[in-house]
C-alpha cells in the first residue's frame, strides 16, 4: 500500500520514496550482527555459532527494542568494516570505536558505551600507577593494534615494546616477566584479567578515551535515531549497569558512575 | 407519420437535456467543492508541520540548544576560580556572578525542555536526571569553593585536596550530566527532523490531490460546456467560460501556494533550523574546549587526559587526517609553515557546513586560538596562566562570538523561513476558496438562462 502510494506520488509530484536512500534496519524482521568471537567478557564464540559477553547482550537488548529477532556472525577487528559496507551484516558492535575518518564510510549509532585505554600489570606491582610511570618500563604491544605505540608516540613515554600475536600471548608474557604492563581499551584488559583468574591488576588510570558505537550502513538516519533511543532506554531502565556489573563487576573495573554516554549524533 | 414520431423524440429531447445540464453542473459544482475540500485538507495538514516546527517544537529546541554550553560554562568557571589565587580576588568574585547567571539560564532552560518533553517520558526523565545530577555538581562544587578560599593559595598553586574535590564535581558533570543535556538537544532535533519529513510526504500527497480534483473539476467544467454548446448552439457561454478559467487558477494557485508552503519549511529546517543546530554543538564542543584548558592548568595530575579530551574535541569539531595522534601535531597540520599546505575550511568536522567567506573567517579565529593554545602548552605554570588569562581569552571570546553571530543569521534565516510559509498558507486560505466559489457562481449563472428555456 505504502509502496502504491510512492509510485503515485511519484507520478503526480515528483518526490523520492525511499529511492536512492538506502534501506534501514527499520524495514527488516531480522538484523545479522556482527560481534568478536575472540574477547572474553565482551564477543566470545563459544561453539556452534553461539556468541556471549557485553557487546551480545547490549545487542540483544537493542534489538528486542526495535522489535527485531537478531541472528549474530563473527566479527573480528578487520571484518568490521567491509561486513558492513558490504552488506553482510546490518549492525556491527564489536569493540567498534568510532572515529570521524571510519564515520566517512560507515554510520555510528551509540556510543553505548565509553571505555579509557588502561594498564594491567601483576598483582604485586605497585611502582606503575599511571602511563607516565611505564617510562623504561617493557609493555606489550599487539600486533595490529596501536595501544602501546600510542603510548610512546602521543606521550612521549620512553617504554620498550615487546611484540606478541596476540593478548593471551601478552598475559602468558606479563605473568613470566618479560613484559611490565599490557596496555590497551579497559574493558578489554577486565576480560583477560577474569578469564585468567590470577589476580591481575587494572589500574583504572583512564587515560585516552574510547567511544564504542554500533556500526552501521551509512545514512540510515532512521535506524541510528531509534538506536539512540533503544541505548537511552538501556541505561535509563538500568540494563546497562546489569550487563557492565554481570560481565565486568569481578574484574575491577571502575563502575562508580555508569552513565549514558554523549551520542554522536545521526 | 413523420410527425407522430417525432414529437416523442423531441420530447424527450426536452426532457433529457435539462436533465444532462443539470447532471453535469452538478457534477461539476460537487468536483469544485471536492477540490475546495481537498485544498484545505492540505492546508491543514502541512499547516500542521509549519506549527510544529515553526512555532512549536522548533523554537523550543533552539531554546534549549544552550543547555549544554552554559552547563559546561559553570563548570570552566568553577576551574577558573579554583585555578586563580588569592590576587586575583575581583577576577574571581566575577567569575562567581558568572557562574550564577550560568545556573539560572541552566534551570531556565530545563524547564522549557521539560515543557517541550510533556510527551516524551525517556526526555522527562532526561532532564529529571539533569536536575538531580546539578544538585549534586553545585554540593561538589561549593565544597571545593570552600577548601580552596580557606587555603588562600596563590594562582597554579592550587593545594591537592581542593583539585581532588574539584575531579569528583568535574568528572560529574563531564561523565553523566554533559552527555545527558547533549544528547537531549539530539533527541528535540530527532522530533523536528520527523515532522519535517511527516509534512513533506504530507505536502506531496496534497499537492497530487489538488493537482487530480484540479483536472477533474476542469474535464467536467469542458465537458458542460461542450455539451450546452453542441446542444443550444452557442459557441461560448462567458460565464462558464471564467468559471473554467477560475477553477484553473484556483487549481494552479492552490498547489503554488502548497509548494510555496513547503519549500518555505524546507528552507527554515535544512538552511536555518539544521545550521543552528550545527553551530550550537560546535560552540558547546569548543567552550568545553576552552574550559579543558583551564583544566589542565589546574589539575596536573590529569594534564595527559586534559590535553587528550581537548584534542578529541578539537577533531570533532574541525578534523584533519593526522598520521600521529597528537595534539602538536594536530595544531602544526593546522598552522603548517608552507601556506600551500593549509588545509583551510575544507576539513571535515561540525566546522566544515560552514563554508564560503564565513568558513574562512570561522577558520582562521578557530585557528588563532589553537595557536595561542600550543604557545600555551610550552611555558611554565605562572607564565601560563598569564597567557590563558590574556591572550587566550581573547582568542576564545573572538572565535566564539563569531560562531554566536553565525547562529543568530541562521535564525534569523529561519524566523524568515517560516514567515513566508505563514504568508502562502495564508494567502490559500484567504483566495483558493473565494475564486473556488466564485467559479461556483458562475456555473450557475452560465446555465440559469438555458434551463430557462425549458420552463
Amino acid at each position: 500500500m505504502k509502496r502504491l502510494l510512492c509510485a503515485l506520488l511519484l507520478a503526480a509530484a515528483s518526490v523520492s520514496c525511499g529511492s536512492g536512500t538506502p534501506e534501514s534496519i527499520m524495514d527488516k524482521d531480522v538484523l545479522v550482527v556482527g560481534v568478536r568471537p575472540d574477547l572474553p567478557q565482551i564477543g566470545l564464540e563459544t561453539g556452534n555459532g553461539r556468541f556471549e559477553g557485553f557487546d551480545v547482550d547490549v545487542a540483544r537488548y537493542l534489538a528486542k527494542e526495535l522489535g527485531k529477532e537478531v541472528r549474530f556472525v563473527k566479527a573480528l577487528a578487520a571484518d568490521r568494516e567491509p561486513l558492513l559496507t558490504s552488506g553482510r551484516a546490518d549492525l556491527v558492535l564489536a569493540t567498534f570505536t568510532i572515529s570521524q575518518e571510519r564515520k566517512t564510510k560507515i554510520g555510528f549509532a551509540g556510543p553505548y558505551h565509553v571505555s579509557y585505554q588502561d594498564i594491567l600489570v601483576r598483582p604485586e606491582e605497585s611502582a606503575i600507577r599511571e602511563v607516565r610511570d611505564l617510562d623504561g618500563r617493557k609493555i606489550c604491544a599487539v600486533k595490529g593494534a596501536n595501544a602501546a605505540e600510542r603510548v610512546v608516540d602521543e606521550r612521549g613515554v620512553k617504554a620498550t615494546l615487546v611484540p606478541s600475536d596476540d593478548y593471551a600471548g601478552c598475559v602468558t608474557m606479563l605473568k613470566d616477566g618479560r613484559v611490565d604492563a599490557i596496555t590497551t581499551n579497559d574493558i578489554i584488559l577486565a576480560g583477560l584479567a577474569l578469564h585468567d583468574g590470577s589476580g591481575l591488576k587494572l589500574l583504572n588510570a583512564r587515560f585516552n578515551e574510547q567511544r564504542t558505537g554500533v556500526g552501521m550502513r551509512l545514512g540510515d538516519v532512521d535506524g541510528c535515531e531509534e538506536l539512540n533511543r533503544a541505548i537511552t532506554k538501556m541505561y535509563q531502565d538500568g540494563s546497562a549497569r546489569m550487563y557492565l556489573d554481570k560481565w565486568f563487576g569481578k574484574a575491577g573495573l571502575d563502575l562508580s558512575a555508569v552513565a549514558v554516554p554523549q551520542f554522536e549524533g545521526c | 407519420m413523420t410527425v407522430t414520431q417525432a414529437t416523442p423524440r423531441v420530447r424527450s429531447r426536452r426532457v433529457s437535456v435539462p436533465r444532462r445540464v443539470r447532471t453535469l453542473a452538478t457534477l461539476s459544482l460537487l468536483s469544485l467543492a471536492l477540490l475546495l475540500g481537498v485544498t484545505a485538507a492540505g492546508a491543514a495538514g502541512t499547516g500542521e508541520g509549519l506549527r510544529t516546527i515553526g512555532h512549536d517544537a522548533g523554537p523550543q529546541v533552539l531554546a534549549t540548544t544552550g543547555l549544554y554550553r552554559h552547563m559546561s560554562s559553570m563548570d570552566a568557571l568553577v576551574a577558573e576560580s579554583l585555578l586563580l589565587g588569592a590576587e586575583y580576588g575581583e577576577q574571581r568574585q566575577a567569575d562567581h556572578t558568572a557562574y550564577d547567571t550560568q545556573r539560572q539560564q541552566v534551570t531556565r532552560t530545563l524547564l522549557k525542555a521539560y515543557e517541550l518533553a510533556l510527551d516524551n517520558p525517556a526526555e522527562q526523565r532526561t532532564v529529571q536526571s539533569l536536575i538531580e545530577g546539578l544538585g549534586r555538581y553545585e554540593r561538589l562544587a561549593a565544597r571545593a569553593r570552600l577548601l580552596d578560599a580557606q587555603s588562600g593559595h596563590k594562582a597554579g598553586e592550587t593545594p591537592e585536596a581542593v583539585v581532588a574535590v574539584y575531579r569528583q564535581a568535574t568528572d560529574l558533570m563531564h561523565r553523566e550530566l554533559l552527555p545527558q543535556a547533549y544528547n537531549l538537544t539530539l533527541e528535540t532535533g530527532t522530533i523536528v527532523r520527523r515532522a519535517h519529513a511527516a509534512e513533506q510526504s504530507a505536502a506531496a500527497l496534497a499537492k497530487a490531490a489538488v493537482v487530480l480534483t484540479g483536472l477533474l473539476a476542469l474535464g467536467l467544467l469542458v465537458a458542460l460546456q461542450l455539451y450546452l454548446t453542441r446542444s443550444f448552439r452557442r459557441v461560448f457561454a462567458p460565464a462558464l467560460v471564467l468559471a473554467t478559467l477560475l477553477a484553473g487558477v484556483g487549481t494552479v494557485l492552490g498547489v503554488t501556494l502548497l509548494s510555496r508552503q513547503d519549500s518555505a519549511l524546507d528552507e527554515a529546517k535544512r538552511r536555518g533550523f539544521d545550521q543552528v543546530l550545527t553551530l550550537t554543538r560546535a560552540r558547546a564542543i569548543s567552550n568545553s574546549m576552552y574550559g579543558d584548558q583551564s583544566r589542565y592548568l589546574l589539575d596536573a595530575g590529569r594534564r595527559d587526559t586534559y590535553e587528550h579530551t581537548f584534542l578529541d574535541k578539537a577533531q570533532a569539531v574541525a578534523y584533519l587526517k593526522l598520521d600521529k595522534t597528537s595534539l602538536p601535531a594536530y595544531q602544526a597540520a593546522l598552522d603548517p609553515p608552507d601556506p600551500k599546505d593549509q588545509k583551510g575550511p575544507r576539513f571535515l568536522g561540525m566546522l566544515a557546513p560552514v563554508v564560503g567567506q564565513d568558513g574562512e573567517r570561522v577558520f582562521q579565529a578557530y585557528q588563532a586560538f589553537q595557536k595561542s593554545d600550543a604557545e600555551l602548552r610550552k611555558q611554565p605554570p605562572a607564565q601560563a596562566i598569564q597567557l590563558w588569562n590574556s591572550t587566550l581569552k581573547e582568542d576564545y571570546q573572538r572565535y566564539d562570538q563569531l560562531l554566536e553571530e553565525l547562529t543568530k543569521r541562521y535564525e534569523s534565516v529561519f524566523g524568515r523561513a517560516i514567515g513566508s510559509g505563514d504568508a502562502a498558507l495564508a494567502g490559500l486560505w484567504r483566495f483558493v476558496p473565494a475564486g473556488l466559489a466564485l467559479s461556483a457562481l458562475l456555473i450557475l449563472a452560465g446555465i440559469w438562462p438555458r434551463l430557462k428555456e425549458y420552463r
